[in-house]
């Protein structure tokens, strides 16, 4: 058979050969963009296998004859045919392709579409803006580049993901995290941390109801849609090498820096007379150190690194992806780290006419460690207790081995070493579909998913560990979690009168998600050397397992219509049932419809010069919520154990009519450039109401439970998101793009539950409050009063949702004293700005992000602000506690000294502004000029580049990090901020 | 037109592959609770979730909190501020979470045994020996039930007083297992009405149940140990001692007198003098831990406790008592960077070797609810409140000291024979949370006396000057602040002073 294609094209060659003769064609290609000649563009006889690609001149020479083609290609330039029709120098010049690179989407369902044609609200941010950063977590390159998306990273753990909410909090009770969609593929969040961000084509946010109400579940807080990359057919292979190398350290040290040193604190405890003078003689006779015990408990300089190799193109009908990747992290806490290794391979064919299929698939094994010592611990999370005069290393300078004297605790590295644990991760993620097109515009589609992990958890306490001398433990924990997609849509997209274009779409898709897990544990464990689940004394062993499911089961269906490319239409719909929910309520319909208006395609408009777009668009759709525990609908007896005999005790109450929560958001906007797309504005204004929230109703104890999960209440959000880019200088050699992403959102609580007004939640400081945004709710003080010293507290009115000042009181009392303070939890204002910029070879890219109004509860100072009997004597304090009250008059930050006294209370203090502004990303890179690579005759591209993570951070916030994303921050490992350079070769 | 089949045939595959997802999924580590009364076995399975979870809400902060608010203990300077609120008084405050846990827990333990009470009816009775079965899960479910109102009625009401019971506020009243019940408070007197009724129950259930030593069920002497306790509570004196003299007379219950027997049962938890222990074995079935007393720290062979017993306390034994060497030890005390050499600490805890997970001590026991010297005190104050009954009363106060080590004592009568039965009651009882409800029972007040040695204590007014006036409205402790704000039939109905 072979043979016989071969003779065939041989004798078509001949008869070709008799029809024209083959002829040398040269020529010179260039880009239109600057006129500059261009190296290495692919030059293809049409439907041969024939080709060369130009020089460094951007000259070619090339054999074809009269009736052949020729195809200019380059990766970013748009495709040129020219026919040879008798010339024998052909010049070219290339258009940028960029633009439309990015400019192709897939919305919901479906075949991808142009960006202009989409009616939904969306914003897409290319991979080069989120890869290359030196971190996993690849959530926080996107802090302030989305208009409307609050990302927050909330600890410096190497494993950390960022939290994500769209458009404010949608909901009192259940998440407010996005659905994240891989490749069409739905995928857990945590999926995410899994992912190497070099394989991102690009990351769409699909903001509005149109676009995201086709996914009905699980879409009301937005979707995060990851395209990855893909070869292209007919395309050289294209081999591509980053490699990077950085350190990071804390990210912002001024809190670390605001303690006492020995001498500070001992005077204040003689001034205090907490201790006399003799006694802190003694002390400090015995202990004759200053130590600054953040240098013990965090490292400085921890490495990053990171490397990437891939491999892109495509033959005749096959394009191809493949990548395999590294990256390392050390954490600054000790026991803190993560290492991932990951591949990738992207295939799609084109099989004949009426099939294509393709499988994207990428797996990576990752091991993380985190510092288990945070919240209310000394061995880290509050080790700036630690007085100074004690110190980590004996008088020779050696560290102390175990335990620290005077401090009593192990040092953070032997209690690393001997309590080592770690996750391992094996992630598996991929998609595969089968296309077929049995006529042109009729698409049958069917797409199987996989999103799966397993979890090997290996925690040990070593057998030397003195904590527990000769007798360690080890436990070994196993987690799966398997979830299958299956998705089958049919889509069908004709012309009428060549102006009525429509797109009718149909589909159906099962979800099933089984998470299963086991654990093994004994202890008794006395050599070091054997410390597997077998070494362990029988007495000690214990084991236990797990499972937990879901389901989804989802219909749906999308007409799009529009009329000369001027007016848009889509209307869709989605029918959802869910196993969380209650028999009877589990279904659940949801449907959006948008409009979108072209409007610089009126003739009125064609002539504005000035304006050189225009669009408008709104849409208005519902979608749900089910971000809620499995099972939480029924009530359930749970097991327990009895002198050896099996127990059963209420485990959940149940509710048998939960639902799901549901959402209407409505969505107006602009899109518009001006002067010849030199400044780029997109505005949108939203109104976001959730009703039935999923909320943990409270209950009196005396029902037996505190919640029950009960669908009540209502929320809104209201806000606009405001995007500008403009150029400042456009051109390919020099150019100047700053940006600005804003989003204001008021969030407002407008109904609760059992007819409540206001509801604050116990021992959270946070309160609903009907007419005003979730806000923080504790008593406010009133300062310290000059006449004695005593801290006051202002009394709240009847009203305790309107803030009184009327009269003090000095007495502390909680829940007594809180009070509305007009103090939100979710920061109103978030945003971002930068700069793009580049000359010659030259690239920066400088990317700020900003909260403001962002409050958060600091607990840490409760502990370091505290210096009195009452609180935390004996221990170091923050420098600030120097500024107490100790005679009539004095106006001071602390009031007088006096052992039952709590200089900090759980009160307004404590509740800091914590608005932000990051510099999240910085990076500067030169890409080599093509005539340095000529000579080495294999590369084609190479870019050195630096960059920088949190570099700066600017802030009022006195904690260690005002970026943590809760109510409330306790002994938190802080953010922090990484220096890297790194290599890119193409070759 | 092959094309057309293969498209066909391909479409007809994938409209097949539609998956149909289940929706209804059950849960793998529970039951429905409407599938869980079916059997004899389902009521064996419940009957032991019930003790599993009354386990969960006794020692730990259920025993110890009173005892830190008490004049027992100091608190020491590494103490951390654990416990720190109810040991201050002034900052104790109706959100906190010991008063949270304390109601929340024992409600969620009522819950349960309401759920058990209500529908053990519906599980067929084949004999009369399931019969049996079935009568000892009811009784001991009514039990349960009166030992925890009980316990609450003492930290959340007023003292029971003759006069005023009938009046003063209760706690509510929870007899149903309905979680949207939002009851208001009953009066003391309906709670201890209830309490009683639930005893009439567990004694008529459990009257073929004998008592054995050391029982991990409820026996029917824990129905007359509580009756005991209940009655005396309740100032029925007579009823007090006949119940608490049954138990002592009934002799399956011998006082220890040996010193090292008597150091073993604090340590084994064996002895013959308990009268209820529940179950506890490691690793699964562990209580809550009296962990606050000692503080090993394995690296340096020290002890770092957050509460060291006062002066008084330890002075309070004669040299000959076996209970001070058993309750208390001189240990190595290592706070703030400083040794304190042969300092005394509550060693009433020093954890059942049976029951470590690691090297050391977890401080774990089984539970002692019901204890025969008790009984003895019972008695003793029961029988010294009518004159013509104080002899008896110091009779029976002599039999518990002499079998203690302590010299008898002589010629007691009135005031002077009731501090003696205090007395007795703080060294025998000691830190088994009984000494607030003592004092609040008394109505006493109190002063934080001499410390052992004031360097390594937390000082001032609200630690180791404490003063507190008889009747100080957090005697009682708050409703938490939960319950007052999602039960409108509570509101307005917070304790005085919270």
């Amino acid at each position: 058979m072979k043979r016989i294609k071969l003779l065939f094209s041989l004798f078509l060659l001949t008869s070709s050969l008799l029809m024209s003769q083959v002829k040398q064609i040269s020529g010179t290609v260039k880009s239109n963009e600057d006129g500059n000649p261009m190296p290495g563009v692919t030059i293809i006889v049409k439907g041969t296998t024939q080709g060369t690609s130009s020089g460094a001149d951007g000259k070619y020479n090339i054999m074809a004859s009269d009736n052949q083609v020729l195809v200019f290609s380059f990766i970013g330039m748009k495709n040129q045919e020219i026919p040879v029709a008798g010339k024998t120098i052909i010049d070219v010049m290339l258009e940028n392709d960029l633009m439309n690179l990015d400019e192709v989407v897939v919305v919901g369902y479906g075949t991808a579409k142009k960006v202009g044609t989409v009616v939904g609200s969306l914003t897409q941010v290319s991979s080069a803006k989120i890869a290359e950063k030196p971190t996993a977590n690849v959530l926080d390159a996107l802090q302030g580049k989305v208009a409307g998306l609050q990302v927050y990273t909330s600890s410096g753990e190497p494993s950390q993901l960022s939290s994500m909410r769209l458009h404010g909090v949608g909901s009192l009770g259940a998440s407010s995290n996005p659905l994240y969609v891989l490749d069409g593929n739905p995928i857990d969040p945590n999926t995410m941390l899994t992912l190497n961000s070099n394989d991102f084509e690009s990351v769409t946010v699909l903001k509005d109801a149109s676009a995201t109400s086709i996914y009905g579940t699980r879409a009301a807080n937005g979707v995060i849609y990851i395209t990855t990359k893909k070869g292209s057919i007919d395309t050289k292979a294209r081999i591509k090498l980053t490699t990077q190398y950085g350190g990071s350290s804390l990210a912002n040290e001024d809190f670390f820096k605001s303690f006492m040193n020995t001498k500070q604190l001992t005077d204040f405890w003689v001034a205090t007379g907490y201790q006399r003078q003799g006694q802190v003689d003694t002390l400090l006779t015995n202990y004759p150190n200053d130590t600054r015990w953040y240098e013990t408990y965090y490292k400085n300089n921890a490495p990053t690194y990171q490397t990437d190799l891939s491999v892109s193109g495509g033959g005749g009908k096959t394009t191809y992806y493949v990548s395999g990747s590294y990256f390392f992290s050390d954490g600054l806490t000790y026991r803190s780290a993560y290492d991932r290794y990951s591949l990738r391979s992207n295939i799609s064919s084109k099989a004949n006419d009426w099939l294509s299929f393709g499988l994207n698939l990428t797996a990576s094994t990752d091991k993380r460690q985190t510092n288990p010592y945070g919240t209310n611990s000394t061995n880290r999370g509050l080790s700036l207790l630690a007085q100074p005069f004690y110190s980590p290393v004996d008088t020779n300078g050696v560290k102390y081995p175990d335990l620290i004297p005077g401090w009593n605790r192990y040092n953070p590295e032997y209690l690393a070493v001997k309590n080592p644990a770690a996750t391992i991760n094996s992630q598996l993620d991929g998609m595969v579909y089968m296309q077929l097109n049995p006529l042109k515009g009729l698409t049958i589609r069917t797409q199987g998913g996989i999103d799966a992990y397993d979890q090997r958890i290996t925690a040990k306490s070593l057998p030397s560990n003195k904590q527990s001398l000769w007798n360690g433990n080890t436990r070994e924990t196993f987690n799966r979690n398997v979830t299958l997609t299956t998705t089958n849509t049919i889509e069908y997209k004709f012309d009428l009168f060549s102006r009525h274009n429509l797109t009718i779409l149909a589909g159906q898709e099962g979800i099933r998600s089984v998470s299963t897990s086991f654990m093994g544990y004994v202890g008794g464990l006395t050599d070091d050397r054997l410390t597997s689940l077998s070494a362990g004394t029988s007495a000690t062993r214990n084991v236990s397992s797990s499972q937990s499911e879901y389901a989804f089961l989802s219909f749906f269906g999308r007409f799009d219509y529009s009329f000369n490319d001027k007016y848009f239409f889509d209307f869709s719909v989605r029918r959802d049932g869910s196993s969380r929910f209650g028999r009877k309520n589990r279904y659940a319909n949801f449907y959006a419809t948008g409009l979108m208006w072209n409007a610089k395609k009126e003739s009125f408009l064609q002539d504005v010069a000035f304006l050189s777009s225009l669009s408008i668009k709104a849409s208005i759709g519902t979608s749900g919520n089910s971000e809620i525990a499995d099972y939480a609908n029924l009530a359930t007896v749970g097991t327990n154990l009895y002198n050896g005999g099996s127990g059963w005790s209420i485990s959940s109450p149940g509710n048998p009519t939960l639902s799901w929560e549901n959402q209407l958001k409505t969505t107006i906007g602009a899109k518009f450039a001006l002067f010849n797309d030199r400044y780029r504005f997109n505005i949108e204004y939203y109104n976001r109401t959730t009703k039935s929230m999923l909320v943990n109703v409270p209950y009196p104890y005396t029902s037996g439970f505190n919640t029950i999960l009960s669908n009540v209440g209502s929320l809104k959000n209201t806000g606009a998101d405001i995007s500008i880019e403009f150029d400042i200088v456009r051109g390919k050699d020099f150019y100047i793009t700053p940006y600005i992403n804003l989003n204001y959102n008021k969030n407002k609580v407008t109904k609760l539950f059992n007819g409540l007004d206001f509801w604050s939640i116990p021992n959270t400081g946070v309160c609903w409050i009907v007419g005003q945004p979730v806000s923080f709710f504790y008593p406010y003080f009133a300062g310290v009063d000059p006449a004695d010293g005593s801290p006051r507290w202002y009394v709240p009115g009847t009203d305790p949702t309107v803030t009184s000042k009327d009269s003090t009181t000095t007495v502390f009392a909680s829940p007594g004293l809180n009070q509305f303070l007009g103090k939100p939890r979710f920061s109103p204002f978030t945003g971002g700005f930068g700069l793009n910029a580049g000359w010659k070879g030259f690239a920066l890219q400088a990317d700020f992000a900003f909260a403001y109004k962002k409050y958060l509860f600091n607990n840490d100072r409760y502990f370091y602000e505290n210096p009195t009997s009452a609180g935390f004597a004996g221990f170091n304090q923050s420098a600030r506690v120097l500024d107490y009250w100790k005679k009539t008059g004095d106006i001071t930050e602390f009031p007088r000294y006096s052992s039952t006294l709590l200089w900090t209370q759980f009160d307004s203090r404590l509740i800091e502004d914590a608005s932000f502004m990051r510099l999240k990303n910085l990076t500067v890179s030169y890409t080599l000029p093509e005539s340095l690579l000529k000579g080495t005759k294999f590369l084609s591209g190479a870019r050195i580049y630096f960059t920088g993570r949190n570099l700066l951070t600017f802030t009022n916030y006195l904690g260690p990090d005002p970026e943590v994303d809760s109510n409330i921050t306790l002994g938190v490992n802080p953010n922090t901020k990484q220096f890297s350079f790194g290599a890119e070769i193409t070759f | 037109m092959k094309n057309i089949i293969k498209i066909l045939s391909l479409t007809a595959i994938i409209t097949v592959i539609s998956v149909s997802c289940e929706l209804n999924r059950f849960p793998y580590d529970a039951i429905e609770q409407s599938q869980s009364f079916r059997t004899l076995k389902d009521a064996t399975t419940l009957n032991n979730g019930l003790y599993a979870s009354f386990r969960g809400v006794v020692y730990g902060i259920y025993m110890f909190s009173t005892d830190v608010q008490s004049d027992l203990l100091n608190a020491t300077l590494d103490y951390g501020n654990r416990n720190g609120f109810p040991h201050k008084w002034t900052s104790f405050l109706a959100d906190d979470y010991t008063i949270r846990d304390t109601w929340r827990f024992q409600y969620n333990v009522i819950s349960n045994v309401n759920n058990v009470i209500n529908n053990l009816g519906v599980i067929p009775i084949a004999n009369a020996t399931e019969q049996a079965t079935m009568d000892k899960y009811v009784g001991e479910a009514h039990l349960m039930r009166a030992y925890l109102y009980h316990s609450l009625i003492q930290r959340f009401a007023k003292d029971y007083e003759p006069a005023s019971a009938a009046t003063d506020p209760g706690i509510p009243l929870v007899l149903t297992f309905d979680p949207s019940l939002k009851p208001a408070r009953s009066t003391v007197q309906a709670i201890y009405d209830q309490i009683l009724a639930d005893i009439a129950v567990a004694e008529t259930r459990l009257a073929a149940i004998p008592g054995a030593q050391t029982s991990p069920k409820i026996t029917k002497d824990c129905v007359t140990a509580l009756k005991a306790r209940v009655f005396l509570c309740m100032h029925n004196w007579t009823e007090a001692a006949a119940a608490a003299n049954s138990l002592i007379t009934g002799g399956t219950y011998p006082l220890l007198t040996g010193a090292t027997a008597f150091k073993n049962m604090w340590i084994t938890d064996g002895g013959t003098e308990t009268i209820f222990q529940l179950a506890a074995s490691q690793p699964s079935e562990l209580s809550n831990a009296n962990n606050i007393y000692l503080g090993y720290n394995t690296g340096n062979a020290k002890y770092t406790p957050d509460y060291v017993p006062m002066q008084w306390v330890i002075d309070q034994y004669e040299a000959t008592d076996i209970r001070k060497d058993a309750y208390l030890a001189q240990k190595p005390v290592y706070v703030m960077g400083a040794d304190y050499p042969n300092f005394w600490c509550i060693n009433k805890y020093p954890g059942n070797p049976a029951l470590f997970t690691g090297a050391t001590t977890n401080y774990q026991h089984k539970p002692k609810i019901f204890r025969a010297a008790e009984m003895y005190l019972i008695s003793a104050e029961a029988a010294a409140q009518t004159p013509a009954t104080e002899a008896a009363a110091l009779t029976t106060l002599n039999l518990l000291r002499s079998a203690r080590g302590a010299t008898s004592l002589v010629g007691l009568t009135g005031t002077a024979l009731m501090d003696a039965i205090k007395a007795e009651r703080v060294r025998e009882l000691l830190c088994e949370g009984t000494r607030l409800d003592d004092l609040k029972r008394w109505k006493m007040g109190f002063t934080r006396g001499t410390p052992q040695n004031l360097a390594l204590l937390n000082t001032g007014p609200d630690f180791n000057l404490k003063v507190v006036a008889a009747g100080d409205d957090k005697f009682v402790w708050g409703i938490p602040a939960n319950d007052i704000t999602t039960n409108p039939n509570l509101a307005g109905q917070q304790n005085p002073g919270w």
